[in-house]
């Protein structure tokens, strides 16, 4: 029901403003506490837990932003650098506790895939992980329909600008990021169905996307 | 569907100017950069996927579906206008709790959400005022409306009352969820006082896509506005 008027623009210009002010009023401890207890009461007994939310600022995230410089990828430095916030491996409830050596490979983010309109795929979730200085993306496409051709990972530019493959589907769905690629420029990650003709550029035909969230 | 080798968008709605079908070419490691022209003109914005309501509808059909990270999702994004607006219909002590019960009821209510109805935080905001309305049922009327009152009588300034203030949290939400360039527009011709004319000149954007945004932009906060009041 609404008993006020559309708002003049004018209106909503000093709404936006006072609202942006509004929302940086918000503690984010208190958003800690609180996410905390809406896990407690939705996590199911059987331990399936609820990733934590990238907002929050857990102790193992400034444990691992102190460790020695040396022992920080290059491409994270630069990430850190860009004032880039991933999801740590503890925050997913991942690699709980401190056994984390810098080998073993340490999940890094999460990444939502969804089905492209029409596309007949259920939604995934990727995943990834660096260790020994590999970064890599794992996601398990089993669950894909059988495709006229083979499905085929990408990362892509949010403007589709830029694209590089990361190879074709694999029984052990983990994909190397190559070295040098930098996911700032290539946050999107993409499954495409591509014909068994021998062309290696995208076909065009994406089934599945979704995109590392940075925030800057 | 290709359109001259690009990678084609196969989306059914209106093609929005940030649809942008680029020609494809397999990048290098060395050549993979991505031009942003945005990132001259603005400060440094989230990378988001085309159109920018990819994001909201991922976490809505991840949500409907079940998969726990889309509540983790949900609240990254939308818990500071949750709480936001809960200080503003129960007061700062009962925000906390409010906020909690706000996230625990999605999710058990999250088959009822229906994406093609509307948007995540819309409903979010939704069940905050329900969830206000059964706080102060169960306090009973005495105290809220001490509080009401005081407020409104130590400050007459009517921008500060709580349904502005919940207006204004949506807009600003709405704001933020919006596409690269529809946001960078807005902030230009809402929040920093500029024309059409300026923000194109400020943006390197053409006038009549400056128009555009603006006008779908403004569109969607007004939509935003109007399905979050009660």
């Amino acid at each position: 029901m609404k008993d006020r008027t559309s708002p003049t623009d004018r209106e909503l210009a000093e709404l936006a403003a006072q609202g942006r002010r509004a929302l940086q009023d918000v503690d984010d401890a208190a958003l800690e506490r609180i996410w905390a207890n809406v896990r407690a009461e939705v996590d199911t007994p059987s331990g399936a837990a609820v990733p934590a939310p990238r907002r929050s600022r857990e102790p193992p995230a400034r444990q691992r932003r102190s460790r020695p410089a040396s022992r920080v990828p290059s491409w994270m430095a630069s990430a850190v650098a860009a004032a880039i916030v991933l999801v740590v491996g503890v925050g997913l409830g991942l690699a709980l506790g401190g056994d984390d050596g810098p080998d073993r490979p340490v999940a890094i983010a999460s990444v939502a895939l969804a089905p492209l309109p029409g596309a007949d795929a259920e939604p995934v979730v990727a995943m990834l992980r660096e260790g020994s200085g590999t970064r890599t993306v794992e996601v398990d496409l089993s669950g894909l329909p059988e495709p006229d051709g083979f499905h085929e990972v990408w990362l892509l530019a949010p403007d589709v600008s830029a694209l590089v493959s990361l190879g074709p589907a694999r029984p052990d769905g983990v994909y190397v990021i190559p070295d040098g690629i930098d996911l700032v420029d290539l946050p999107v990650v993409d499954v495409s169905v591509e014909p068994d003709d021998g062309d290696p550029t995208h076909s065009g035909q994406s089934v599945l996307r979704g995109e590392v969230t940075l925030t800057g | 569907m290709t359109v001259a080798g690009g990678l084609l968008i196969d989306d059914p709605s209106p093609v929005e100017p940030d649809d942008v079908v680029v020609p494809l070419r397999a990048a290098t490691p060395s050549s993979a950069r991505s031009r942003r022209s945005l990132d001259a003109a603005s400060e440094p914005v989230a990378p988001r996927g085309p159109g920018g309501l990819t994001d909201e509808r991922t976490i809505a059909a991840a949500l409907v579906a079940g998969q726990r990270w889309a509540l983790a999702a949900a609240f990254e994004r939308w818990a500071d206008l949750v709480h936001g607006v809960a200080r503003q219909l129960v007061g700062r002590d009962d925000a906390d709790d409010v906020t909690q019960q706000v996230y625990v009821e999605a999710w058990r209510s999250r088959a009822t959400f229906d994406p093609e109805r509307g948007e995540l935080p819309g409903w979010l905001v939704g069940i905050t005022r329900n969830l206000a309305r059964a706080h102060h049922r169960r306090r009973g009327p005495d105290p809220t409306s001490l509080v009401v009152d005081e407020q409104r009588d130590a400050d007459p300034d009517p921008t500060i009352r709580p349904e502005r203030v919940v207006d204004a949290l949506v807009v600003a939400a709405a704001m933020r969820d919006l596409a690269d360039a529809q946001r960078a527009v807005v902030e230009l011709t809402l929040l920093a006082g500029m024309s059409q004319s300026q923000a194109a000149a400020e943006l390197a954007m053409p006038l009549g896509t400056v128009k555009s945004h603006h006008r779908r932009a403004l569109a969607r906060l007004r939509e935003a506005l109007g399905r979050s009041r009660p």
